[in-house]
Protein backbone atom coordinates (compact mmCIF):
# COMPACT_ATOMS: atom_id res chain seq x y z
CA UNK A 1 0.00 0.00 0.00
CA UNK A 2 2.52 2.48 1.00
CA UNK A 3 4.36 0.85 -2.14
CA UNK A 4 1.90 2.13 -4.20
CA UNK A 5 1.25 5.32 -2.21
CA UNK A 6 5.32 6.16 -3.31
CA UNK A 7 4.54 5.56 -6.21
CA UNK A 8 1.89 7.36 -7.48
CA UNK A 9 3.16 10.36 -5.60
CA UNK A 10 6.52 9.68 -8.26
CA UNK A 11 3.76 10.16 -10.79
CA UNK A 12 1.86 12.63 -9.94
CA UNK A 13 4.24 15.35 -8.55
CA UNK A 14 5.78 16.08 -11.77
CA UNK A 15 2.66 16.10 -13.82
CA UNK A 16 1.10 18.49 -11.23
CA UNK A 17 4.29 21.09 -11.91
CA UNK A 18 3.73 20.61 -15.57
CA UNK A 19 0.21 21.45 -15.34
CA UNK A 20 1.15 24.79 -13.14
CA UNK A 21 3.66 25.36 -15.45
CA UNK A 22 1.33 25.31 -18.73
CA UNK A 23 -1.43 27.29 -17.03
CA UNK A 24 0.94 30.10 -15.90
CA UNK A 25 1.72 30.25 -19.39
CA UNK A 26 -1.30 30.27 -20.79
CA UNK A 27 -2.45 33.15 -18.10
CA UNK A 28 0.68 35.32 -19.09
CA UNK A 29 -0.43 35.53 -22.71
CA UNK A 30 -4.27 35.84 -22.32
CA UNK A 31 -3.83 38.52 -19.84
CA UNK A 32 -1.68 40.88 -22.18
CA UNK A 33 1.38 40.51 -20.39
CA UNK A 34 3.66 39.04 -23.16
CA UNK A 35 1.99 39.91 -26.60
CA UNK A 36 1.46 37.36 -29.00
CA UNK A 37 4.42 38.44 -31.31
CA UNK A 38 6.54 37.96 -28.51
CA UNK A 39 5.65 34.53 -26.39
CA UNK A 40 2.04 32.73 -28.11
CA UNK A 41 -0.41 31.36 -25.93
CA UNK A 42 0.12 27.85 -24.63
CA UNK A 43 -2.80 26.90 -26.50
CA UNK A 44 -2.04 27.76 -29.85
CA UNK A 45 1.44 26.30 -29.14
CA UNK A 46 0.06 23.09 -28.53
CA UNK A 47 -2.32 23.28 -31.06
CA UNK A 48 -0.05 23.96 -33.48
CA UNK A 49 2.48 21.42 -32.42
CA UNK A 50 -0.58 18.90 -32.73
CA UNK A 51 -0.70 20.26 -36.71
CA UNK A 52 2.75 20.01 -37.04
CA UNK A 53 2.84 16.18 -35.56
CA UNK A 54 1.08 15.03 -38.45
CA UNK A 55 2.99 17.07 -41.66
CA UNK A 56 5.66 15.31 -43.05
CA UNK A 57 7.56 17.97 -42.66
CA UNK A 58 8.44 18.02 -39.04
CA UNK A 59 9.65 14.17 -39.41
CA UNK A 60 11.65 14.83 -41.84
CA UNK A 61 13.28 17.63 -40.00
CA UNK A 62 13.27 15.23 -36.63
CA UNK A 63 15.31 12.08 -39.03
CA UNK A 64 17.71 14.91 -40.27
CA UNK A 65 18.42 15.94 -37.11
CA UNK A 66 19.09 12.60 -35.69
CA UNK A 67 21.05 11.64 -38.51
CA UNK A 68 23.41 14.12 -38.12
CA UNK A 69 23.53 13.55 -34.61
CA UNK A 70 23.97 9.50 -34.85
CA UNK A 71 26.57 9.99 -38.04
CA UNK A 72 28.66 12.73 -36.25
CA UNK A 73 28.39 10.40 -32.49
CA UNK A 74 29.55 7.73 -34.56
CA UNK A 75 32.18 8.72 -36.03
CA UNK A 76 33.79 10.70 -32.90
CA UNK A 77 33.45 7.35 -30.81
CA UNK A 78 35.09 5.05 -33.70
CA UNK A 79 38.17 8.11 -33.97
CA UNK A 80 37.67 8.61 -29.84
CA UNK A 81 38.42 4.99 -28.91
CA UNK A 82 41.40 3.62 -31.90
CA UNK A 83 42.96 7.22 -30.91
CA UNK A 84 42.14 6.92 -27.18
CA UNK A 85 43.39 3.60 -26.64
CA UNK A 86 46.62 4.56 -28.72
CA UNK A 87 47.26 7.00 -26.72
CA UNK A 88 46.58 5.44 -23.34
CA UNK A 89 49.03 2.76 -24.32
CA UNK A 90 51.78 4.78 -24.39
CA UNK A 91 53.24 7.22 -21.48
CA UNK A 92 55.63 9.83 -23.90
CA UNK A 93 52.18 10.02 -26.40
CA UNK A 94 49.39 10.56 -23.40
CA UNK A 95 51.82 13.20 -21.93
CA UNK A 96 52.51 15.11 -25.23
CA UNK A 97 48.91 15.10 -26.62
CA UNK A 98 47.33 15.59 -23.19
CA UNK A 99 47.64 19.45 -23.80
CA UNK A 100 47.12 19.54 -26.79
CA UNK A 101 43.56 17.59 -26.15
CA UNK A 102 42.67 20.01 -23.43
CA UNK A 103 43.22 23.03 -25.70
CA UNK A 104 40.95 21.38 -28.40
CA UNK A 105 38.46 20.84 -25.75
CA UNK A 106 38.34 24.11 -24.43
CA UNK A 107 37.23 25.52 -27.65
CA UNK A 108 33.42 25.77 -27.89
CA UNK A 109 33.17 23.44 -31.02
CA UNK A 110 30.68 26.62 -32.44
CA UNK A 111 33.74 28.74 -32.67
CA UNK A 112 34.79 26.84 -35.66
CA UNK A 113 31.23 27.11 -37.15
CA UNK A 114 31.90 29.78 -39.51
CA UNK A 115 34.85 28.07 -40.72
CA UNK A 116 33.32 25.07 -41.49
CA UNK A 117 30.29 26.48 -43.22
CA UNK A 118 33.24 28.32 -45.19
CA UNK A 119 34.67 25.23 -46.53
CA UNK A 120 31.64 22.37 -46.69
CA UNK A 121 28.81 24.91 -47.11
CA UNK A 122 25.33 23.92 -45.90
CA UNK A 123 25.27 20.57 -46.07
CA UNK A 124 24.94 17.11 -43.79
CA UNK A 125 28.72 16.97 -44.36
CA UNK A 126 29.01 20.40 -42.56
CA UNK A 127 26.57 19.37 -39.60
CA UNK A 128 28.61 15.86 -39.47
CA UNK A 129 31.77 17.67 -39.06
CA UNK A 130 30.22 20.03 -36.42
CA UNK A 131 29.01 17.44 -34.31
CA UNK A 132 31.97 14.78 -34.48
CA UNK A 133 34.17 18.07 -33.95
CA UNK A 134 32.08 18.76 -30.56
CA UNK A 135 32.18 15.15 -29.40
CA UNK A 136 35.62 13.87 -30.52
CA UNK A 137 37.22 16.10 -27.35
CA UNK A 138 35.56 14.70 -24.28
CA UNK A 139 35.25 11.51 -25.58
CA UNK A 140 38.99 10.79 -26.09
CA UNK A 141 39.37 11.99 -22.88
CA UNK A 142 37.11 9.32 -20.79
CA UNK A 143 38.92 6.60 -23.60
CA UNK A 144 42.32 7.36 -22.38
CA UNK A 145 41.18 7.79 -18.54
CA UNK A 146 39.17 4.41 -19.29
CA UNK A 147 41.58 2.47 -20.49
CA UNK A 148 44.42 3.73 -18.11
CA UNK A 149 42.52 2.68 -15.44
CA UNK A 150 42.27 -0.82 -16.25
CA UNK A 151 42.94 -2.96 -12.84
CA UNK A 152 46.31 -4.39 -12.90
CA UNK A 153 45.15 -7.89 -11.84
CA UNK A 154 42.73 -7.90 -14.63
CA UNK A 155 45.86 -6.77 -17.42
CA UNK A 156 47.62 -9.73 -15.65
CA UNK A 157 45.22 -12.22 -15.90
CA UNK A 158 44.32 -11.07 -19.62
CA UNK A 159 47.93 -12.22 -20.31
CA UNK A 160 47.91 -15.21 -18.05
CA UNK A 161 45.33 -16.91 -19.88
CA UNK A 162 47.28 -15.82 -23.33
CA UNK A 163 44.56 -13.22 -24.56
CA UNK A 164 46.06 -11.32 -26.55
CA UNK A 165 46.23 -8.69 -29.80
CA UNK A 166 42.47 -7.91 -31.05
CA UNK A 167 40.58 -10.46 -28.65
CA UNK A 168 42.07 -8.83 -25.71
CA UNK A 169 41.40 -4.97 -26.73
CA UNK A 170 37.64 -6.21 -27.36
CA UNK A 171 37.34 -8.56 -24.16
CA UNK A 172 38.88 -7.06 -21.77
CA UNK A 173 40.57 -3.36 -22.54
CA UNK A 174 36.80 -2.19 -23.59
CA UNK A 175 34.74 -3.43 -21.13
CA UNK A 176 37.51 -2.29 -18.64
CA UNK A 177 37.04 0.94 -20.14
CA UNK A 178 33.21 1.47 -20.15
CA UNK A 179 32.20 2.50 -17.51
CA UNK A 180 34.31 5.80 -18.53
CA UNK A 181 33.05 5.60 -21.83
CA UNK A 182 29.26 5.48 -21.00
CA UNK A 183 30.70 8.96 -19.19
CA UNK A 184 31.73 10.15 -22.20
CA UNK A 185 29.13 9.16 -24.48
CA UNK A 186 26.68 10.32 -22.56
CA UNK A 187 28.08 14.22 -22.50
CA UNK A 188 28.87 13.90 -26.01
CA UNK A 189 25.58 12.75 -27.23
CA UNK A 190 23.71 15.47 -25.47
CA UNK A 191 26.19 18.09 -26.74
CA UNK A 192 26.01 16.26 -30.01
CA UNK A 193 22.21 17.23 -30.80
CA UNK A 194 22.88 20.99 -29.43
CA UNK A 195 25.79 21.25 -32.26
CA UNK A 196 23.33 19.38 -34.67
CA UNK A 197 20.74 21.88 -34.11
CA UNK A 198 22.77 24.58 -34.11
CA UNK A 199 24.30 23.71 -37.62
CA UNK A 200 20.96 24.03 -38.07
CA UNK A 201 19.92 27.08 -37.49
CA UNK A 202 22.98 28.42 -37.89
CA UNK A 203 24.64 27.35 -40.74
CA UNK A 204 21.17 26.26 -43.17
CA UNK A 205 21.70 22.47 -43.11
CA UNK A 206 18.41 20.62 -43.15
CA UNK A 207 16.80 19.78 -40.20
CA UNK A 208 14.64 21.34 -36.83
CA UNK A 209 16.92 24.02 -36.25
CA UNK A 210 15.81 25.44 -39.86
CA UNK A 211 12.67 24.66 -39.49
CA UNK A 212 12.40 27.15 -36.31
CA UNK A 213 14.71 29.31 -38.19
CA UNK A 214 11.84 29.29 -41.63
CA UNK A 215 8.94 29.09 -39.22
CA UNK A 216 10.74 32.86 -37.73
CA UNK A 217 10.77 34.36 -40.94
CA UNK A 218 7.58 33.10 -42.05
CA UNK A 219 5.89 36.21 -39.59
CA UNK A 220 3.69 36.14 -36.30
CA UNK A 221 1.40 33.99 -37.82
CA UNK A 222 3.73 30.84 -37.88
CA UNK A 223 4.91 31.86 -34.36
CA UNK A 224 3.35 28.93 -32.70
CA UNK A 225 4.42 26.72 -35.07
CA UNK A 226 7.95 27.91 -34.41
CA UNK A 227 7.73 27.62 -30.74
CA UNK A 228 6.10 23.73 -31.63
CA UNK A 229 9.20 23.19 -33.30
CA UNK A 230 11.45 24.49 -30.06
CA UNK A 231 9.49 22.12 -28.05
CA UNK A 232 10.14 19.10 -30.35
CA UNK A 233 13.54 19.70 -30.23
CA UNK A 234 13.39 19.64 -26.01
CA UNK A 235 11.06 16.66 -26.56
CA UNK A 236 13.77 14.55 -28.70
CA UNK A 237 16.59 15.56 -25.76
CA UNK A 238 14.87 13.79 -23.53
CA UNK A 239 14.18 10.55 -25.67
CA UNK A 240 17.55 10.51 -26.50
CA UNK A 241 18.44 10.81 -22.69
CA UNK A 242 16.13 8.25 -21.82
CA UNK A 243 17.16 5.86 -24.47
CA UNK A 244 20.60 6.06 -23.63
CA UNK A 245 19.80 5.86 -19.92
CA UNK A 246 17.90 2.46 -21.37
CA UNK A 247 21.00 1.00 -23.04
CA UNK A 248 23.51 2.13 -20.94
CA UNK A 249 21.36 0.03 -18.09
CA UNK A 250 21.23 -2.60 -20.16
CA UNK A 251 25.13 -3.15 -21.72
CA UNK A 252 26.37 -2.19 -17.67
CA UNK A 253 23.95 -4.56 -15.85
CA UNK A 254 27.25 -5.98 -14.73
CA UNK A 255 29.02 -2.61 -13.43
CA UNK A 256 28.83 -2.26 -9.51
CA UNK A 257 26.38 0.84 -9.88
CA UNK A 258 23.95 -1.02 -12.12
CA UNK A 259 24.11 -4.03 -9.44
CA UNK A 260 23.51 -1.70 -6.40
CA UNK A 261 20.76 0.58 -8.37
CA UNK A 262 19.11 -3.27 -9.16
CA UNK A 263 19.42 -4.28 -5.30
CA UNK A 264 18.01 -0.98 -4.11
CA UNK A 265 15.27 -1.60 -6.33
CA UNK A 266 14.24 -4.89 -4.68
CA UNK A 267 15.17 -3.70 -1.33
CA UNK A 268 12.41 -1.06 -1.57
CA UNK A 269 9.98 -3.73 -2.45
CA UNK B 1 65.74 -33.36 10.44
CA UNK B 2 63.82 -32.94 7.25
CA UNK B 3 66.21 -30.93 5.76
CA UNK B 4 67.22 -32.25 2.24
CA UNK B 5 68.32 -29.53 -0.37
CA UNK B 6 68.13 -29.88 -3.58
CA UNK B 7 66.38 -33.64 -3.02
CA UNK B 8 62.90 -34.65 -4.48
CA UNK B 9 59.76 -35.66 -3.16
CA UNK B 10 59.31 -39.29 -2.29
CA UNK B 11 56.96 -40.31 -5.04
CA UNK B 12 57.86 -37.77 -7.51
CA UNK B 13 60.16 -39.60 -10.64
CA UNK B 14 62.40 -36.99 -11.17
CA UNK B 15 62.64 -37.42 -15.34
CA UNK B 16 64.16 -34.75 -17.74
CA UNK B 17 64.87 -31.16 -16.94
CA UNK B 18 62.91 -29.58 -14.12
CA UNK B 19 59.47 -28.57 -14.89
CA UNK B 20 60.54 -25.18 -13.43
CA UNK B 21 64.32 -24.38 -12.82
CA UNK B 22 65.15 -20.31 -10.83
CA UNK B 23 68.39 -20.11 -10.42
CA UNK B 24 69.62 -17.16 -8.46
CA UNK B 25 66.56 -15.04 -9.08
CA UNK B 26 66.96 -11.24 -7.37
CA UNK B 27 64.44 -8.54 -8.06
CA UNK B 28 64.68 -4.62 -7.84
CA UNK B 29 62.19 -2.70 -8.17
CA UNK B 30 62.79 1.10 -9.31
CA UNK B 31 66.59 0.69 -10.00
CA UNK B 32 68.63 3.79 -10.13
CA UNK B 33 65.84 5.79 -8.67
CA UNK B 34 65.97 6.97 -5.09
CA UNK B 35 63.15 5.15 -4.24
CA UNK B 36 64.74 2.00 -5.65
CA UNK B 37 63.67 -1.03 -3.32
CA UNK B 38 65.19 -4.73 -3.16
CA UNK B 39 62.23 -7.28 -2.92
CA UNK B 40 64.08 -10.39 -4.15
CA UNK B 41 67.45 -10.78 -2.77
CA UNK B 42 68.60 -14.27 -4.45
CA UNK B 43 65.90 -17.50 -4.32
CA UNK B 44 67.29 -20.77 -6.15
CA UNK B 45 64.99 -23.72 -6.44
CA UNK B 46 63.40 -26.23 -9.19
CA UNK B 47 60.72 -27.81 -8.99
CA UNK B 48 60.18 -31.55 -11.14
CA UNK B 49 57.01 -32.93 -13.00
CA UNK B 50 54.01 -33.41 -10.77
CA UNK B 51 55.09 -32.12 -7.64
CA UNK B 52 53.60 -29.69 -5.17
CA UNK B 53 55.95 -27.37 -4.10
CA UNK B 54 54.44 -24.64 -1.31
CA UNK B 55 56.83 -21.63 -0.79
CA UNK B 56 55.66 -19.56 2.46
CA UNK B 57 57.34 -16.04 3.96
CA UNK B 58 56.25 -13.68 6.03
CA UNK B 59 53.96 -10.81 4.76
CA UNK B 60 56.35 -8.75 2.10
CA UNK B 61 58.82 -10.89 1.76
CA UNK B 62 58.07 -10.72 -2.15
CA UNK B 63 56.10 -14.00 -2.88
CA UNK B 64 53.64 -12.05 -5.00
CA UNK B 65 56.89 -10.83 -6.93
CA UNK B 66 58.68 -13.90 -6.97
CA UNK B 67 55.29 -15.38 -8.26
CA UNK B 68 54.87 -13.18 -11.04
CA UNK B 69 58.70 -13.71 -12.04
CA UNK B 70 58.36 -16.93 -12.35
CA UNK B 71 54.99 -16.92 -14.65
CA UNK B 72 56.39 -14.80 -16.83
CA UNK B 73 54.83 -11.55 -16.34
CA UNK B 74 57.76 -9.37 -14.63
CA UNK B 75 61.56 -9.54 -15.48
CA UNK B 76 63.80 -10.66 -13.01
CA UNK B 77 66.74 -8.04 -11.99
CA UNK B 78 68.95 -11.23 -11.95
CA UNK B 79 69.48 -15.13 -12.04
CA UNK B 80 66.65 -16.82 -14.70
CA UNK B 81 63.33 -18.53 -14.81
CA UNK B 82 63.22 -21.46 -17.19
CA UNK B 83 60.47 -23.48 -17.83
CA UNK B 84 59.62 -26.62 -19.19
CA UNK B 85 63.85 -25.90 -20.09
CA UNK B 86 63.36 -22.61 -22.14
CA UNK B 87 64.00 -18.84 -20.58
CA UNK B 88 60.90 -16.75 -20.12
CA UNK B 89 60.09 -14.09 -22.25
CA UNK B 90 56.07 -14.18 -21.90
CA UNK B 91 53.40 -15.72 -20.04
CA UNK B 92 54.19 -19.57 -21.45
CA UNK B 93 50.62 -21.36 -22.81
CA UNK B 94 51.34 -24.19 -20.61
CA UNK B 95 51.04 -22.23 -17.45
CA UNK B 96 48.52 -21.21 -15.43
CA UNK B 97 48.39 -18.73 -12.70
CA UNK B 98 45.55 -17.96 -10.09
CA UNK B 99 45.91 -14.86 -8.88
CA UNK B 100 45.46 -13.83 -4.84
CA UNK B 101 42.89 -11.59 -5.49
CA UNK B 102 40.38 -13.68 -7.40
CA UNK B 103 37.46 -10.86 -7.12
CA UNK B 104 39.21 -9.10 -8.94
CA UNK B 105 40.88 -11.60 -11.73
CA UNK B 106 37.77 -12.82 -12.83
CA UNK B 107 35.69 -10.56 -15.37
CA UNK B 108 32.40 -9.07 -13.99
CA UNK B 109 31.11 -8.71 -17.48
CA UNK B 110 31.47 -12.06 -18.52
CA UNK B 111 29.32 -15.15 -16.80
CA UNK B 112 31.44 -17.46 -15.73
CA UNK B 113 30.82 -20.12 -18.88
CA UNK B 114 32.56 -17.34 -20.96
CA UNK B 115 35.34 -16.54 -18.20
CA UNK B 116 36.35 -20.12 -18.22
CA UNK B 117 35.49 -20.34 -21.63
CA UNK B 118 38.10 -17.06 -22.79
CA UNK B 119 41.94 -18.89 -22.64
CA UNK B 120 40.02 -21.65 -24.45
CA UNK B 121 38.82 -19.26 -27.05
CA UNK B 122 42.50 -17.48 -27.41
CA UNK B 123 43.78 -20.88 -27.83
CA UNK B 124 41.60 -21.59 -31.14
CA UNK B 125 39.42 -24.36 -29.57
CA UNK B 126 35.60 -24.65 -31.17
CA UNK B 127 32.59 -23.86 -29.72
CA UNK B 128 31.30 -27.12 -29.62
CA UNK B 129 34.81 -28.03 -27.77
CA UNK B 130 34.67 -25.39 -25.60
CA UNK B 131 30.99 -26.17 -24.15
CA UNK B 132 32.25 -29.57 -23.51
CA UNK B 133 35.33 -28.33 -21.84
CA UNK B 134 33.41 -26.08 -19.52
CA UNK B 135 31.07 -28.71 -18.11
CA UNK B 136 34.09 -30.37 -17.51
CA UNK B 137 35.76 -28.11 -15.81
CA UNK B 138 32.90 -27.09 -13.66
CA UNK B 139 31.97 -30.26 -12.09
CA UNK B 140 36.08 -31.20 -11.83
CA UNK B 141 35.90 -28.34 -9.46
CA UNK B 142 32.63 -29.28 -7.56
CA UNK B 143 30.45 -26.50 -9.12
CA UNK B 144 26.80 -27.52 -10.42
CA UNK B 145 25.65 -25.85 -13.63
CA UNK B 146 26.82 -21.91 -13.17
CA UNK B 147 27.76 -21.35 -16.57
CA UNK B 148 25.27 -18.35 -17.18
CA UNK B 149 25.87 -16.69 -13.89
CA UNK B 150 28.16 -14.13 -13.37
CA UNK B 151 30.96 -14.65 -11.02
CA UNK B 152 29.66 -11.64 -8.78
CA UNK B 153 26.28 -13.43 -8.18
CA UNK B 154 28.50 -15.97 -6.33
CA UNK B 155 30.37 -16.80 -3.05
CA UNK B 156 33.63 -16.11 -2.68
CA UNK B 157 34.58 -19.51 -2.26
CA UNK B 158 32.88 -20.45 -5.27
CA UNK B 159 34.54 -17.59 -7.09
CA UNK B 160 37.69 -19.27 -6.32
CA UNK B 161 36.37 -22.28 -7.66
CA UNK B 162 35.49 -20.73 -10.75
CA UNK B 163 38.91 -19.05 -11.20
CA UNK B 164 40.65 -22.37 -10.31
CA UNK B 165 38.49 -24.09 -13.48
CA UNK B 166 39.38 -21.17 -15.50
CA UNK B 167 43.03 -22.14 -15.46
CA UNK B 168 42.57 -25.67 -15.55
CA UNK B 169 40.42 -25.78 -18.43
CA UNK B 170 43.50 -25.55 -20.94
CA UNK B 171 45.09 -27.74 -19.08
CA UNK B 172 48.35 -26.27 -17.91
CA UNK B 173 51.57 -28.14 -17.29
CA UNK B 174 52.04 -25.82 -13.96
CA UNK B 175 49.52 -24.26 -12.19
CA UNK B 176 50.83 -21.38 -9.81
CA UNK B 177 48.89 -20.17 -7.20
CA UNK B 178 49.70 -16.85 -4.63
CA UNK B 179 47.26 -17.21 -1.48
CA UNK B 180 44.55 -18.57 -3.00
CA UNK B 181 42.60 -19.59 0.04
CA UNK B 182 43.50 -16.55 2.08
CA UNK B 183 39.83 -15.04 2.12
CA UNK B 184 37.80 -17.51 2.26
CA UNK B 185 36.55 -19.09 5.67
CA UNK B 186 37.81 -22.03 7.52
CA UNK B 187 35.88 -24.77 6.08
CA UNK B 188 35.54 -23.52 2.40
CA UNK B 189 39.91 -23.48 2.76
CA UNK B 190 40.03 -27.16 3.41
CA UNK B 191 37.73 -28.55 0.70
CA UNK B 192 39.35 -25.99 -1.60
CA UNK B 193 42.97 -27.64 -0.15
CA UNK B 194 41.46 -31.14 -0.65
CA UNK B 195 39.94 -29.69 -4.21
CA UNK B 196 43.81 -28.59 -5.26
CA UNK B 197 44.98 -32.32 -3.98
CA UNK B 198 42.72 -34.21 -6.39
CA UNK B 199 43.13 -31.75 -9.05
CA UNK B 200 46.93 -32.43 -8.62
CA UNK B 201 45.95 -36.27 -8.61
CA UNK B 202 43.91 -36.70 -11.66
CA UNK B 203 45.32 -34.25 -14.49
CA UNK B 204 49.10 -35.11 -13.19
CA UNK B 205 49.60 -31.04 -13.09
CA UNK B 206 52.68 -29.64 -11.17
CA UNK B 207 51.41 -26.87 -8.64
CA UNK B 208 53.41 -24.19 -6.99
CA UNK B 209 51.35 -22.29 -4.56
CA UNK B 210 52.62 -19.52 -2.07
CA UNK B 211 50.75 -19.15 1.53
CA UNK B 212 51.78 -17.42 4.26
CA UNK B 213 50.22 -20.44 6.79
CA UNK B 214 52.93 -23.33 7.63
CA UNK B 215 49.90 -25.59 8.46
CA UNK B 216 48.40 -25.50 4.99
CA UNK B 217 52.00 -25.57 3.39
CA UNK B 218 52.62 -28.98 5.08
CA UNK B 219 49.34 -30.38 4.52
CA UNK B 220 49.40 -29.47 0.82
CA UNK B 221 53.52 -29.97 -0.20
CA UNK B 222 55.58 -32.34 -1.21
CA UNK B 223 58.36 -29.40 -0.96
CA UNK B 224 58.37 -26.34 0.99
CA UNK B 225 60.66 -23.82 -0.05
CA UNK B 226 61.01 -21.24 3.21
CA UNK B 227 61.84 -17.49 2.26
CA UNK B 228 62.97 -15.07 4.76
CA UNK B 229 61.94 -11.75 5.46
CA UNK B 230 62.45 -8.82 3.01
CA UNK B 231 64.57 -9.04 0.30
CA UNK B 232 63.86 -12.95 0.67
CA UNK B 233 66.27 -15.29 0.39
CA UNK B 234 65.93 -19.32 0.12
CA UNK B 235 66.14 -20.11 4.62
CA UNK B 236 65.82 -23.52 3.71
CA UNK B 237 63.81 -25.90 1.47
CA UNK B 238 62.15 -28.18 3.71
CA UNK B 239 60.89 -32.05 2.07
CA UNK B 240 57.59 -33.20 3.60
CA UNK B 241 57.38 -37.09 3.54
CA UNK B 242 53.94 -37.27 3.89
CA UNK B 243 53.20 -39.71 1.06
CA UNK B 244 50.09 -38.77 -1.60
CA UNK B 245 46.66 -39.67 0.75
CA UNK B 246 46.06 -37.04 2.93
CA UNK B 247 42.96 -36.70 5.55
CA UNK B 248 42.71 -33.15 6.68
CA UNK B 249 42.27 -34.55 10.22
CA UNK B 250 44.46 -37.55 10.38
CA UNK B 251 47.56 -35.95 8.69
CA UNK B 252 47.40 -32.92 10.36
CA UNK B 253 47.06 -34.13 13.65
CA UNK B 254 50.07 -37.14 12.82
CA UNK B 255 53.46 -37.25 14.87
CA UNK B 256 55.26 -35.75 11.39
CA UNK B 257 53.31 -33.28 10.70
CA UNK B 258 53.50 -31.70 14.09
CA UNK B 259 57.30 -32.32 13.97
CA UNK B 260 57.90 -30.33 10.58
CA UNK B 261 55.47 -27.69 12.24
CA UNK B 262 57.94 -27.60 15.03
CA UNK B 263 60.90 -27.27 12.32
CA UNK B 264 59.28 -24.62 10.45
CA UNK B 265 58.30 -22.21 13.05
CA UNK B 266 61.66 -22.31 14.64
CA UNK B 267 62.87 -20.98 11.13
CA UNK B 268 60.23 -18.39 10.33
CA UNK B 269 59.80 -16.93 14.01
CA UNK B 270 62.13 -14.35 14.08
CA UNK B 271 65.61 -14.74 15.74
N1 LIG C 1 55.64 -2.61 -8.48
C1 LIG C 1 56.34 -2.42 -7.35
N2 LIG C 1 57.12 -1.31 -7.21
C2 LIG C 1 57.82 -1.11 -6.09
N3 LIG C 1 57.85 -1.94 -5.04
C3 LIG C 1 57.12 -3.06 -5.11
C4 LIG C 1 56.32 -3.35 -6.26
N4 LIG C 1 55.69 -4.53 -6.04
C5 LIG C 1 56.07 -4.94 -4.82
N5 LIG C 1 56.93 -4.07 -4.25
C6 LIG C 1 57.57 -4.21 -2.94
O1 LIG C 1 58.17 -5.47 -2.85
C7 LIG C 1 57.96 -6.03 -1.57
C8 LIG C 1 57.38 -7.42 -1.70
O2 LIG C 1 56.04 -7.32 -2.12
P1 LIG C 1 55.16 -8.63 -2.42
O3 LIG C 1 53.82 -8.16 -2.81
O4 LIG C 1 55.89 -9.49 -3.37
O5 LIG C 1 55.11 -9.31 -0.98
P2 LIG C 1 54.30 -10.61 -0.52
O6 LIG C 1 55.26 -11.51 0.10
O7 LIG C 1 53.48 -11.14 -1.64
O8 LIG C 1 53.34 -10.00 0.60
P3 LIG C 1 51.90 -10.51 1.07
O9 LIG C 1 52.13 -11.74 1.91
O10 LIG C 1 51.41 -9.38 1.92
O11 LIG C 1 51.08 -10.76 -0.13
C9 LIG C 1 57.06 -5.09 -0.81
O12 LIG C 1 57.84 -4.37 0.12
C10 LIG C 1 56.51 -4.16 -1.85
O13 LIG C 1 56.40 -2.86 -1.33
MG1 LIG D 1 51.38 -11.36 -1.99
Amino acid sequence: MQVFATYTRAAVVPLVTLALVLASWQAVTVSGLFRPDQFPTMTATLQALGTALGTEALWSAVGATLQGWAIGLLLATVLAVVIGSALAANDVAFRSAASVIELFKAIPAIAILPLVILVLGSTLDMKVFLVAFGAFWPLVIQVVYGVRSIDPTVRDTARVLGVGGVRRFLTVTIPSASPYMATGLRIASASALILSVVAELVGGAEGIGRAILFARNAGVTSYPTMYAYILVSGLLGIVLTGAFFLVEKRAMHWHESQRNAKDNELGAR
Amino acid sequence: MTQTLGAHAAGATPAGPPVLDVAGLRKVFNVGRPDERMAIDDVTFDVVKGEFVCIVGPSGAGKTTLLRCISGLSAPTRGTVQFEGTALTEVPDQLGVVFQDYGRSLFPWFTNGSNIALPLKARGVGREERTKRVNEVLTEVGLGHVEKQYPWQLSGGMQQRVAIARTLSYKPDLLLMDEPFASVDAQTRFDLEDLILEVREEAGITVVLVTHDIDEAIYLSDRIVVLSGSPSKVREIVTVPLGRDRDQVATRSSEEFLELRRHLLSLVMPH
